[in-house]
C-alpha cells in the first residue's frame, strides 16, 4: 500500500463511498504519483462496487476537490479514458492537522499502570514512516531502559546540589512554621509562648522569663514593674539552658535578694541614691555608670551606647549579650 | 520504490513538476514547432521514471534522426523514441538491477521457441511449417534491427 492510499484510509475528512473510491483510484498509482488515468470498471473491480457507483462518487470527488480533473485524455488502442489528478497537498495537509491538533500523551498524566509496561498507543495507529504526523513520534513519556542507565552513568560528572526542602502546605492556607521547632503557627495562638525550642534557644527568655517580646521601650517598662528596693542588675536569674522551676528558682531568688542587699549597701557608700537599673521604672533619667554624660535606655545594662560599644569592643561584655541591646540603638 | 513519508512524497511531486517543465523546455528548444508537445501525462510519466539527463540524450539523437526521416513525425513516436533512449541508457548505468520487461521484449519473447516464455498460442495454432516461418522472420527481423 502507498502512503497515498494509506493517508486517504487514515484522512478522517473523507468520509464513507468517497474514501472508498477515492482510494480505489490512488491504489492504480505507483508510489510518488499522482496522476489518474485507470477506467472506472478497473477501480469499480478493485473495491468491490459498480461502475455506476465509482461514475457518480468520482463526479462527487471532483467536485469536492478531492480529484482534479485535467480535461486531458489518455488514448488506449481501445477507447481513452479521463486523466485526473490527485490533489495531495490538500490530503497531506488535513492528515497532518488531524495529528497535530491531538496534544501529545507527554503531557498527559502518565496512567497508574505506566511502572507495568503500559505504553502509550495511538488508536487506529499503523506502522508507517510518516514525518510530519509523527505516528510513530508518540511515545511514552516514560524514559527506555538504556537511556535511564545512560542518565545514570552521567551522574559522576555532576555536582551534588542541596535541595531546600519548601515547606509543606497546610489546610485552611497556614503555610508558615516555627523556624526553631518547625510546627505550623497558628494564628489564634502566640507561638512563641508555647514553643519550648525557641524558648530554650533564646536568651532574651532568661531575662525576661515566660514574658513574650514587647513591640516598644513603654510596654517593657509596663512589663517589667519592679519595685524600688528589688534593684535587679541585669544579671541572669537562672543559667543559660535551664528553666525557671521548682528549687533552682528559689536559690536563684535568694541569691538575687543577697545581691540586692549588697548592692544597696555598695549604693550607700557611693553616695548615690537609686540604683540604675529602675531608670526605666522611675521618673530618674538614666545616667552611664561609666561615663554619667549619655543617658541609656538600655534595659539590662547601665551603658550608654558609646560606652557599650566600647566594652564589647574590649571584651568585657560577651557578643551574645548585643541581642539584648534596646530597640533604638 | 520505497515508500515515502507524507512530506517526501509532497516533495517528490513537486520535483515531477519542475522535471516536466524542464523537459518542455527541451522539447521546444529541440525540436521544430510541427513537433507539437505530448500531453503533460505522458510527460511527466517520463520524467518520473527516467532522468532528465538522459531524457536529454534522447532528444539529441531524435534530433540526429530527423534529418532521415521521409514521413513527418509524430510527437508519439517522437516521446517513444526518447523514451527507449533514455531507458536503454538507465539499463546500461545499472546492469545488475533487474528491470520490468518491456511491452515489446514480451511479445518477442512469446514468438521465441527458445525463450522460457515460448507461448504456442501466440502463432494462433499455425501448422510446423508456418511456425518455422514465422520463427525465421521473426529472427531475421530482430537481426535486422539490432533488438535483443
Amino acid at each position: 500500500m502507498t502512503t497515498l492510499c494509506e493517508m486517504i484510509l487514515e484522512c478522517r475528512a473523507i468520509k464513507g463511498m468517497d474514501k472508498l473510491v477515492l482510494y480505489g483510484w490512488a491504489a492504480q498509482l505507483a508510489e510518488g504519483n499522482d496522476t489518474l488515468y485507470a477506467s472506472k470498471e478497473t477501480v469499480a473491480e478493485f473495491i468491490g462496487v459498480s461502475d455506476d457507483t465509482v461514475l457518480r462518487k468520482t463526479k462527487a470527488l471532483v467536485k469536492d476537490g478531492w480529484l482534479i480533473d485535467t480535461g486531458e485524455r489518455k488514448q488506449w488502442a481501445f477507447g481513452w479514458t479521463p486523466v485526473r489528478t490527485i490533489n495531495v497537498p490538500v490530503i497531506v495537509e488535513l492528515f497532518e492537522a488531524q495529528y497535530r491538533n491531538l496534544r501529545p500523551p507527554a503531557e498527559c498524566t502518565p496512567p497508574q499502570n505506566a511502572a507495568q509496561g503500559y505504553r502509550f498507543r495511538f488508536p487506529g495507529s499503523f506502522d508507517s514512516p510518516f514525518s510530519a504526523p509523527a505516528v510513530g513520534e508518540y511515545k511514552s513519556s516514560a524514559p527506555k531502559a538504556e537511556d535511564k542507565s545512560k542518565e545514570v552513568g552521567q551522574t559522576k560528572n555532576l555536582e551534588l546540589r542541596t535541595v531546600e526542602p519548601k515547606p509543606t502546605p497546610t489546610p485552611h492556607g497556614q503555610s508558615k512554621s516555627c523556624s526553631d521547632c518547625g510546627e505550623p503557627l497558628q494564628r489564634d495562638v502566640n507561638h512563641f509562648l508555647v514553643c519550648k525550642v525557641a524558648k530554650g534557644n533564646s536568651e532574651l527568655d532568661e531575662y525576661l522569663g515566660d514574658m513574650p517580646p514587647c513591640p516598644n521601650l513603654d510596654g517593657i517598662g509596663e512589663l517589667m514593674n519592679f519595685d524600688k528596693d528589688d534593684d535587679y542588675d541585669g544579671t541572669p536569674l537562672f543559667p543559660f539552658g535551664q528553666k525557671p522551676n521548682g528549687k533552682k528558682a528559689e536559690e536563684a531568688k535568694q541569691r538575687v535578694e543577697a545581691v540586692g542587699q549588697k548592692t544597696e549597701e555598695s549604693i550607700m557608700e557611693e553616695g548615690r541614691t537609686t540604683p540604675t537599673a529602675t531608670h526605666a521604672h522611675n521618673n530618674v533619667p538614666p545616667i552611664c555608670t561609666v561615663c554619667a554624660k549619655s543617658p541609656c535606655r538600655s534595659l539590662t545594662s547601665d551603658y550608654c551606647i558609646d560606652c557599650w560599644n566600647e566594652r564589647q569592643r574590649t571584651g568585657v561584655i560577651p557578643k551574645f549579650v548585643d541581642e539584648i541591646r534596646p530597640i533604638g540603638y | 520504490m520505497a515508500k515515502l513519508t507524507a512530506q517526501q512524497l509532497i516533495a517528490q511531486l513537486k520535483r515531477t513538476q519542475e522535471d516536466a517543465l524542464t523537459f518542455k523546455e527541451l522539447w521546444l528548444g529541440y525540436f521544430p514547432p510541427e513537433l507539437t508537445l505530448p500531453p503533460d501525462h505522458e510527460i511527466k510519466n517520463a520524467v518520473r521514471r527516467l532522468s532528465l539527463a538522459d531524457l536529454a540524450t534522447g532528444i539529441e539523437s531524435y534530433v540526429a534522426k530527423l534529418s532521415e526521416k521521409t514521413h513527418p513525425p509524430t510527437s508519439e513516436s517522437a516521446m517513444k523514441y526518447v523514451c527507449a533512449t533514455a531507458w536503454k541508457i538507465l539499463e546500461k548505468e545499472n546492469p545488475d538491477q533487474e528491470f520490468h520487461p518491456t511491452a515489446r521484449r514480451q511479445r518477442n519473447a512469446e514468438r521465441d521457441p527458445n525463450s522460457p516464455q515460448w507461448d504456442a498460442e501466440a502463432f494462433e495454432d499455425a501448422t510446423p511449417e508456418e511456425r518455422q516461418r514465422i520463427i525465421a522472420e521473426t529472427i531475421a527481423q530482430q537481426k535486422a534491427t539490432g533488438a535483443k
